[in-house]
């Protein structure tokens, strides 16, 4: 019976089957009574306005039936377009007065994000928002069906709705200003949001205090990040302490970038030749042996991959254009020291600059040093030749 | 530098060994060509290779590494020196959107940025010019030992 439903212009169709599966349920979860009623009517439909005919004693319908509508509505949840020629839809009113108290017992229950799609729960004031929604209703597609309150709806998709006692809203379009107040009325928003009790509920607080939470949480992952920041709270002394420390590393940058420059040019970095014989032999045999262990690296980057090709090529090529820069430091260790096992090579160079770096941190445990250059040399299967030219670009200088 | 990410980081952990990978490249290429130029122009030379480095470890997910690219790549030849650290004195009365626009400027590609993704792109920068400046540190130390 459910497919004599017609589709109005005017009304979306998925409402329609919304409806539908809601009466199913209906039915299968209630007494014979009420369903048939409920499902003649939908059947009658040609104007959503004949909902009007459902009888009022849907109001004393189940609580179970209430719970079965949670999963009906699920997938209903994901009919965001549906929604808007649905704003004046109640559903049944069956869940009135025995889903007030439930949702009354969540009222309480706060969490203030959004989305949350729970077992809508009608009001008490069912009837009473059926008729002030009859009489005021700008659509005239009030239901029997209430699905939540709409005071003053306009149909203006609202985002959100937040009353202050219910926790549980439905997605509707549509602003529901607060005029059931006391029991839990539906609360027809468009986005599911949860407002604390005794907070404000209308779609503008409601994002700004979204919008605050989120900046609370990025201060203080910032306060995490910038030492000595624990001791500072609120925003203007925070927001000085992380200028002072950006300020402060960058002028580090340029003094360190100076110290380098002084140094450097005492290196040797005739990478070359030693690359050539010492990795082409060490790294074909143990490094990649050691890397094929390698599940892929979630730094999957192009640049990764360029790295892994340029290391792959000064590997096997002559021309060692890329891996300048780490040979040249490992030459200066392996002038000390011959280069045994590549894997002691890569080590040693990781260490060496990295034991400075951090002393315990676990990034810098060999095996993870491994592992990472690992999952890049498990990228073999990139052509020796490919893209030296892409990492050279990358950093190159002015 | 801690495993976990800022909110919503697209890459959580720090890839140094990119860092390394190439910082150390581009410190080759400078000393390649480094002892016929002046000190100060390698310097200069290194400080936009660290920044250089620092951003095409960080990746194109970020916008102040696509922003810190682009202006190395851009002009090559004008000696730009919109990464030169200038100490941004705060006025006297530091009200909260001055520190707002300090901060835009000082991080690379902060002066579109709502102030919720400012800060998490100035807690994203601040992690990779920590470890930015721990390398060059450690580099300093091992060359200078």
């Amino acid at each position: 019976m459910a497919q004599c439903i017609p589709t109005r212009a005017s009304t979306n169709p998925s409402v329609l089957e919304r409806q539908r599966v809601r009466l199913n349920w209906q039915q299968q979860q209630s007494t014979d009574n009420t369903d048939c009623i409920g499902y003649n009517n939908i059947e009658s439909f040609a104007p959503l306005s004949s909902f009007d005919q459902l009888p009022k004693n849907f109001v004393d319908g189940e609580r179970s039936r209430n719970e079965s509508f949670g999963h009906v509505h699920d997938p209903i949840e994901s009919l965001g377009d549906g929604w808007p020629d649905f704003s004046m839809v109640n559903y049944p009113n069956f869940c009135a007065i025995n889903v007030g108290e439930k949702a009354n017992d969540k009222e309480n229950s706060d969490s203030s994000k959004k989305r949350k799609f729970g077992n809508f729960s009608n009001s008490q004031q069912v009837d009473a928002n059926n008729a002030t929604e009859n009489s005021g209703s700008s659509k005239g597609m009030k239901e029997d069906y209430v699905l939540g309150e709409r005071k003053g709806a306009t149909g203006n998709q609202k985002p959100q709705n937040k009353k202050e006692t219910s926790t549980e809203t439905l997605k509707e379009n549509g602003k529901a200003s607060r005029s059931s107040t006391t029991t839990t009325p539906l609360k027809t928003d468009y986005i599911h949001v949860r407002a604390r009790r005794g907070q404000a509920t209308d779609s503008h607080s409601l994002a700004e205090r979204v919008r605050r939470e989120r900046i609370s949480e990025r201060m203080r992952y910032l306060q995490d990040l910038v030492p000595g920041c624990n001791k500072i709270t609120g925003k203007a002394g925070m927001l000085d302490e992380i200028i002072n420390y950006v300020q402060s590393l960058q002028r580090q940058v340029e003094f360190l970038s100076m110290k380098l420059a002084a140094v450097n040019p005492r290196l040797d970095f005739t990478v070359d030749s030693f690359f050539n014989e010492e990795m082409n032999i060490a790294c074909n045999t143990g490094l990649i042996q050691g890397m094929n262990i390698l599940l892929p690296h979630d730094q999957l980057d192009p640049s990764y991959i360029q790295s892994n090709a340029l290391l792959h090529q000064a590997q096997v090529g002559p021309s060692s254009s890329g891996l300048d820069m780490a040979m040249s430091t490992t030459q200066q260790m392996t002038l000390q020291c011959p280069m045994s096992a590549p894997m002691q090579l890569v080590n040693t160079f990781m260490d060496s600059c990295y034991n400075n770096v951090h002393g315990s941190s676990s990034l810098w445990d060999q095996v993870r040093l491994n592992n990472t250059f690992g999952a890049h040399f498990s990228f073999q299967s990139l052509q020796g030749n490919c893209l030296p030219n892409n990492l050279k670009t990358e950093t190159r200088e002015i | 530098m801690t495993a976990t990410g800022s909110p919503g980081n697209p890459n959580p952990n720090l890839s140094k060994p990119m860092l390394v990978h190439h910082f150390l490249r581009a410190l080759a290429r400078v000393n390649r060509a480094a002892p016929k130029q002046s000190h100060a122009r390698r310097s200069r030379r290194i400080r936009c290779a660290a920044y250089a480095s620092m951003a095409a470890a960080a990746g194109p997910g970020r916008r102040w590494s696509r922003v810190l690219l682009r202006r190395l790549r851009s002009s090559p030849s004008s000696h730009r020196r919109r990464i030169s650290v200038r100490v941004a004195r705060p006025p006297r009365i530091a009200t909260a959107s001055s520190r707002v626009e300090t901060l835009r400027r000082l991080v690379p590609g902060g002066r579109s940025l709502g102030y919720c993704s400012l800060l998490e792109e100035t807690a994203d920068y601040v992690r990779w010019l920590d470890a930015q400046v721990q390398l060059m540190q450690s580099l300093v130390d091992f060359f200078s030992s």
